[in-house]
């Protein structure tokens, strides 16, 4: 599946596809989620406020293309997630060449509590972890924002759920 | 819900960073394409630098003689400028005096005001799709007497109005000059929407533009150009249709291909402006107005009827399809309903001639449910009147007997 599937282009270009929700009201009610799965994806407030800020601004001028999409939020979460990698990557370069070391901000409660509690996984696990429980995506929705097969997310997924298990002592719980 | 989802769900409730308001996302997106051109400006400027440098040293041949508007002010300005600032008479010429363009309308005597003698008056605004292609045409009309420099500020028309999110630019910042007239544009709004309904305001009409404004156009509609107290036109004098999906590119593009539909639109509405602006100038007029195509389109705007309007059959009522017909075709009725009322309000004449047509709109409307056998969505035209008839008529002469 891919975010726009082909069926979907030939309705816009025929014309034929009315868009159904606007910016305001998609953005009202995806933002502080997506803000949430980025903190917890990344551990950094300040990283996944600017993926998610950039990301909406591009959604915003883009949006009749992108209200027509199967999945609007999966684009908009493409796109933060790859910003913040860019940013933290800029961010990687500046502190090497002028020798800078900047301390990871403490994350407040109860965010810093789920960080510590997944602060061991790898950074695709936390990735597919937060997608699936954060922002509550299904596997090939995860698969194409992630632009991996639905086979990795799950056997991801799966890994992740036996090593936070055994962290809370509780598989079943996940 | 996973032990996971639960913890998560404060962060939601209780966010971690406020949420920017939809103005603040515009104005990241607009300083983000300012970095882009600033960044393609550097690269340009590298490349004509060496180019430059090439040509100094190869090149001994005289240059070739341009036009004095298509020089070094127009270095400055997108390519798709460009095309609109170059479109060749010769296009001009082939795209003619389409039927589904409005004439600009005589301004009587009657309500004549000396306020914008010797202006180009334009107000529009960000939002409305209709200046989106009034702008086009002004651009292309206004070029061939003065040249436009600070051209670069791009914008979306309304995503929540009719023909939504076409591709355009205002003429915030822009500058023109011309030894004929001054250009004095104003956009009222942006497309952002503002706290309390509407749009946020953005620049103040001047008190000559604004006592024009109000005597030539007491609805308040938008676009209105005002030329030189000469002739107006009210909202756009084409359909806005011909835009949709166009990126800026595509559109300058199209405005030298005489048989696009942009170009029908832009460069046939841009034939009458030209001819409206001939009748401006003081002293030598310039080679366009000597043109067969710019003396034709005078004509027309004296008679208000355009000669090749009679032979198009614009005058009969587009057939209306069948309720469950795609929307495809519904879309394409709508452009020639429009087209048809377009060419209603051009030709309209009162029936008793003692009566003086003020304002003529062509208006749309979207039913919400199915309506007359036109189903929900489709740009329904009609066209709106107002005059003055002498006293013991009751208005009823304005209007023509079946």
């Amino acid at each position: 599946m891919d975010i726009v599937s082909g069926q979907r282009i030939a309705l816009i270009q025929k014309g034929e596809l009315v868009f159904v929700e606007s910016f305001d009201a998609w953005y009202g009610r995806e933002h502080d989620r997506m803000i949430a799965t980025l903190v917890l994806s990344t551990g950094d407030i300040e990283l996944a406020v600017e993926g998610v800020d950039e990301a909406c601004s591009r959604a915003l001028v883009r949006w009749k293309r992108i209200s027509a999409m199967e999945s609007p939020t999966g684009w908009v979460y493409r796109v933060a997630i790859n910003h913040a990698r860019r940013v933290a990557r800029r961010r990687g370069m500046e502190q090497r060449v002028f020798r800078k070391q900047v301390p990871m901000p403490d994350l407040p409660a109860p965010a810093g509590e789920i960080w510590e509690l997944v602060a061991s996984l790898s950074q695709r696990q936390r990735q597919v972890v937060m997608l699936r429980h954060v922002a509550e995506m299904k596997e090939n929705e995860i698969a194409t924002v992630l632009g991996i097969s639905r086979g990795t997310v799950s056997s991801t997924l799966h890994d992740a759920h036996q090593r936070l298990g055994r962290l809370l002592g509780d598989e079943d719980e996940l | 819900m996973s032990q996971l989802t639960r913890l998560s769900r404060v962060l939601i409730d209780e966010p971690l960073a406020p949420r920017p308001n939809v103005e603040d996302l515009w104005t990241r997106s607009r300083r983000r394409q300012q970095r882009r051109r600033s960044v393609t400006a550097g690269l340009l400027a590298l490349i004509v630098i060496g180019a430059f440098s090439i040509t100094k040293i190869e090149s001994t041949s005289p240059s070739s003689p341009t036009s004095p508007y298509t020089s070094t002010a127009n270095v400055q300005l997108a390519s798709y400028y460009q095309a609109a600032v170059a479109v060749p008479d010769a296009t001009l010429q082939a795209v003619g005096l389409p039927s589904n363009v409005a004439i600009p309308t005589k301004i009587t005597s009657s309500v004549s005001t000396v306020a914008t003698n010797g202006v180009v008056s334009y107000v529009g605004a960000e939002y409305c799709p209709y200046c989106a292609i009034q702008r086009w045409a002004l651009l292309v009309a206004l070029s061939k007497f003065g040249s436009f420099t600070n051209l670069d500020n791009q914008i979306l028309s309304s995503s929540s109005d009719v023909y939504p999110s076409l591709a355009s630019w205002s003429f915030i910042g822009a500058k023109y000059s011309s030894t004929y007239f001054t250009f004095d544009p104003t956009e009222v709004t942006s497309s952002t929407p503002g706290d309390v309904g509407g749009y946020q305001p953005l620049e103040k009409m001047s008190a000559a533009q604004q006592r024009a404004f109000s005597k030539f156009n007491p609805q308040g509609g938008l676009p209105f150009v005002d030329i030189g107290n000469n002739y107006v036109t009210l909202g756009a004098s084409s359909s806005p249709s011909v835009l949709e999906g166009l990126t800026l590119g595509e559109i300058g593009g199209d405005l030298s291909s005489a048989s696009s539909p942009v170009a029908q639109a832009i460069d046939g509405t841009a034939n009458y402006l030209i001819a409206a602006l001939c009748t401006m100038v003081q002293g030598p007029t310039p080679s366009v107005c000597s043109t067969p195509i710019i003396r034709l389109a005078s004509k027309a705007l004296v008679t208000g009827v355009s000669s090749s309007s009679k032979s198009q059959g614009i005058t009969t009522y587009p057939t209306q399809p069948p309720t469950n017909a795609p929307l495809s075709v519904w879309r394409a009725w709508s452009v020639k309903d429009h087209a048809f009322w377009l060419h209603a309000a051009a030709t309209f004449r009162p029936a008793n001639p003692a009566c003086t047509v003020q304002k003529i709109d062509v208006t749309p409307n979207r039913y919400k449910k199915t309506t007359l056998g036109i189903p929900p969505g489709v740009t329904v035209w009609g066209m709106s009147l107002e005059g003055r008839c002498p006293p013991g008529d009751k208005g009823k002469g304005l209007i023509k007997s079946p």
